[in-house]
């Protein structure tokens, strides 16, 4: 029988991790705010940049941090695994470059722009080794 | 209004009637290959009252003496009740579809190689509290790639046996089977802790006990139900007949009080779902930590690139489109042959009479209408499956997602529209790839104005009689331009129809499009042949009975009342009922320059276009059954007809790319919309279309003196 753990969800492991590598470069203020978590500040040194799905790259990987549209919607991403802190990577674009490929829980996924619109992101710096989307 | 008289834990009674067995599973993940392999051709395939989804139910002897049912779920990623196919697996699993018992127990199939996406639905499966099996697929292609899933662990942390099964290769089956004859004492799955917070479970646990109550649902379903309901966005109407006021009034209360206390109650019961599923995969799943370019993600590489996805794209397609437009065509002169001469023989053994006639003229020529179809059905589908099963069909929708979605369409309409060019009904079978309800509804609404093969006859004999062989721009005919004309009028027509019904009869939100690609693998020939052969075998049955029906109809018309022996051919038709239907019509089709005789012909070629031609031999007394053979001398007829001129020709064209002269493609769309309403919109609309816009054409080219 299954007891969940005492939520180290991906996300906090994940800064927890971010933290202790880059912390002599981080600023005086915390970019990090528990109770916004996840939301970065603009000029975030270690170069993880908040965006909506749709503007990654092919090659891009990131995190979840927040779903838009309304409430149907976000609950049929969910139930895709764009669940909060899950992993994407973005896989490719269609030569008309809609719709997109993306890799989440393991799967690959093929949706359009506009839907990857409602997922916002945080996306990794290329340079840090983000752990795969497996 | 029945939630369920057989709750899990209930009925251990002695089973009297055979056992029924769910098959869930997501799509892609070796369901059907498992049921194929499961029950061979021990199948019967029908739909769901009121839905296109497709029930199938297959028999299986588990071992000597003992049968079991077996009814396969259609493919999903969750039993959300949100599109039809969800709908229908939620309602059958909990008991509520009408026509189906609930099943005594579930065959959960799931890939290994994709085992964090197929434990979502296990979770919610497993929540339905029936006894479960587990089937475990694709264990060798996580071997092939250096992983591991560890199965004993899996029966261990999910409570349920799991079985490794190899479908292709008959492993594990019998332990399978084995199983399945113990299927009133398999266990159980156990109830998962939520992991909600004190507040939100008791809100969980009064909406339970309320429903236990009031409508007399057991555990584990109560939960199950609650917890579906809270869930839930939006509720079908038939959820709502089904709960007491009493329980929709609580299920609103209690949403409130979720959302005061800042819990989204959905999603955290699909957070809950996800972390579960990984604390699982963590135990079990071991993957190569190498992460190199799979053999997969090279093809991908290739087949979606600017350049060549295009050309592979084009390639496979004209492939397929050459197969049905030609291929197709020995096959189905053979039975075209084989159809004269059964109706040749019937005419010699049988005395002459109306019996006679009503055999030859109506059973045979309408029985042999829809068994020609048949090879462009076959070879269609043997395309289709082949492009499902190896994963490419998700290739080709990602390819031309973007092109069809400027009319509001869908990357799976594509291949439909394509294939109506041979003809619309393998193409509106064609649509039932495409998932969302009104994108598909839109597709085959659309298809039968792509130029399909029986409009070629029509074409020739009009081209042949009034179009000039003249040379234009050095290169091309003006009888190829005009032919090439009709196609593009079709497919104009075709898109912009889609976009208006998209605009204004079907619209509503954008469907939401997500397509997963799954995998390259090998195509299971066994799957591939059995669904082409299923799709054959619908049509002929469901498809044939109304079209032997309406010929039989169409018949009568064309040769009552009975005029005298010595009568010639052309008069007798002029004064049968048909005739006098297009004397009737005349009137109305007056203002497109068409007089009686085509009245005629447009009537009884209501069957299939090409009877137009033949229909025009009678009327012209060029023979009693013209066919093409005598179309020369038809068209020097027509060339001497002071009423026929070039303009009416070209009318007469118009007119058969858009109007529905077609009966096997009203039955299909009969059988594939389930009900009369979308085949009778279709021949008003498609009516409408080609009256208005051959009086145009009419009109204009009589006030320009064009070929007048």
């Amino acid at each position: 029988m299954f007891v969940p753990e005492p939520a180290p969800d991906a996300l906090s492991t994940f800064f927890a991790k971010l933290l202790h590598k880059t912390a002599h470069k981080l600023p005086e203020v915390p970019i990090i705010d528990k109770n916004h978590a996840g939301v970065t500040n603009e000029f975030d040194p270690t170069g993880h940049t908040r965006m909506p799905l749709s503007r990654m790259v092919p090659g891009d990987d990131g995190h979840v941090l927040e779903l838009q549209g309304n409430s149907e919607i976000r609950q049929q991403l969910l139930e895709l695994g764009f669940t909060k802190g899950a992993s994407v990577g973005f896989v490719r674009v269609a030569p008309m470059s809609d719709p997109i490929t993306v890799r989440v829980r393991g799967y690959q996924l093929a949706l359009r722009r506009e839907q990857a619109e409602a997922i916002i992101m945080l996306r990794c710096p290329p340079e840090l080794d983000a752990p795969q989307a497996r | 209004m029945q939630p369920s008289a057989s709750g899990a834990f209930s009925d251990t009674a002695v089973q009297t009637t055979t056992p029924l067995i769910a098959l869930v599973g997501n799509p892609n993940c070796g369901k059907t290959t498992l049921f194929n392999a499961l029950t061979g051709l021990r199948q019967k395939v029908g739909n769901y009252p009121g839905v296109t989804v497709e029930k199938k139910i297959g028999k299986l002897r588990v071992k000597a003496g003992v049968e079991v049912d077996l009814i396969d779920l259609p493919g999903l990623y969750s039993l959300t009740p949100r599109s039809p196919d969800e709908a229908i697996a939620h309602d059958v699993l909990l008991g509520h579809q009408a026509d189906v018992p609930r099943p005594d127990a579930i065959i959960h199939v799931v890939d290994a190689s994709n085992l964090e996406r197929n434990l979502y639905l296990t979770s919610q499966v497993l929540d339905i509290g029936l006894p479960t099996i587990i089937v475990l697929t694709m264990t060798d292609l996580v071997t092939k790639s250096g992983g591991n899933v560890d199965a004993q662990q899996l029966t261990r942390l999910l409570g349920v046996p799991v079985c490794v099964v190899v479908a292709s290769q008959k492993r594990g089956l019998d332990t399978l089977k084995s199983q399945l004859s113990l299927v009133t004492e398999l266990p159980v799955p156990p109830i998962r802790d939520w992991g909600f917070s004190e507040l939100v479970d008791e809100i969980v646990i009064e909406l339970t006990a309320a429903m236990m109550s009031q409508t007399g649902v057991k555990q584990p379903q109560g939960r199950v139900e609650s917890i579906g309901l809270l869930t839930q966005v939006k509720y079908r109407p038939e959820e709502q007949q089904r709960w007491p006021v009493e329980i929709l009034t609580l299920v609103q209360t209690s949403k409130a009080r979720l959302t005061s206390l800042g819990v989204d109650f959905g999603n955290l019961v699909i957070e809950s779902r996800y972390a579960w599923v990984r604390h699982i995969c963590a135990q079990t799943v071991t993957t190569s930590e190498r992460r190199h370019a799979t053999l997969s993600d090279r093809i991908d590489h290739i087949v979606t690139h600017k350049f060549w996805g295009f050309v592979i794209f084009f390639g496979v397609m004209s492939v397929v489109f050459q197969s049905i437009f030609s291929w197709a065509n020995v096959p189905m002169d053979l039975i075209a042959s084989g159809v004269t001469w059964l109706s040749e023989f019937v005419t010699r053994i049988m005395p002459p009479g109306d019996l006679r006639d009503l055999i030859v003229s109506g059973v045979i020529a309408g029985v042999g209408t829809t068994i020609t179809f048949l090879p462009q059905i076959l070879l269609l589908f043997l395309f289709i499956s082949l492009l499902e099963d190896t994963g490419y069909m998700a290739r080709a929708a990602f390819l031309m997602d973007r092109i069809m979605s400027k009319v509001g369409l869908h990357g799976k309409s594509f291949i439909p529209l394509l294939s109506s060019f041979a003809c619309a009904i393998p193409g509106i079978m064609a649509t039932r790839t495409i998932d969302d309800r009104k994108t598909r509804l839109v597709t085959i609404l659309v298809a039968p104005l792509m130029s399909c093969s029986a409009r070629i006859p029509v074409y020739t004999l009009m081209i042949g009689a009034f179009i000039p062989a003249r040379r234009v721009l050095g290169i091309f005919t003006l009888p190829g331009l005009t032919m090439m004309a009709m196609y593009f009028l079709g497919m104009a027509a075709a898109f912009c129809m889609a976009l208006l019904f998209k605009r204004t009869l079907l619209r509503g939100e954008a469907p939401l499009f997500f397509l997963e690609m799954p995998p390259y693998h090998k195509p299971s020939l066994r799957t591939v042949l059995m669904s082409m052969f299923e799709r054959a075998y619908l049509f002929l049955r469901r498809a044939g009975t109304v079209i032997l029906a309406v010929s039989i109809i169409l018949w009568f018309l064309s040769s009552y009342p009975k005029s005298g022996v010595n009568t010639p051919p052309q008069q007798r038709l002029a004064h049968s009922y048909a005739g006098s239907m297009g004397h009737a019509i005349e009137p109305l089709i007056r203002p497109l320059g068409f007089d009686w005789r085509i009245g005629v012909s447009l009537v009884s070629s209501f069957v299939a276009r090409e009877v137009f031609v033949s229909s025009m031999g009678t009327i012209y007394s060029v023979g009693a059954t013209g066919s093409q053979a005598q179309g020369a001398s038809l068209q020097d007829k027509l060339r001497k007809d002071p009423t026929f001129s070039p303009l009416l020709a070209v009318c007469v064209m118009v007119y058969y790319v858009l109007a529905m002269q077609c009966l096997s493609t009203i039955a299909v769309v009969k059988r594939e919309t389930n009900g009369w309403k979308w085949p009778l919109f279709m021949i008003g609309y498609m009516t409408v279309l080609a009256w208005t816009v051959t009086f145009c054409v009419y009109r204009i080219g009589t006030a320009l003196h064009l070929g007048v």
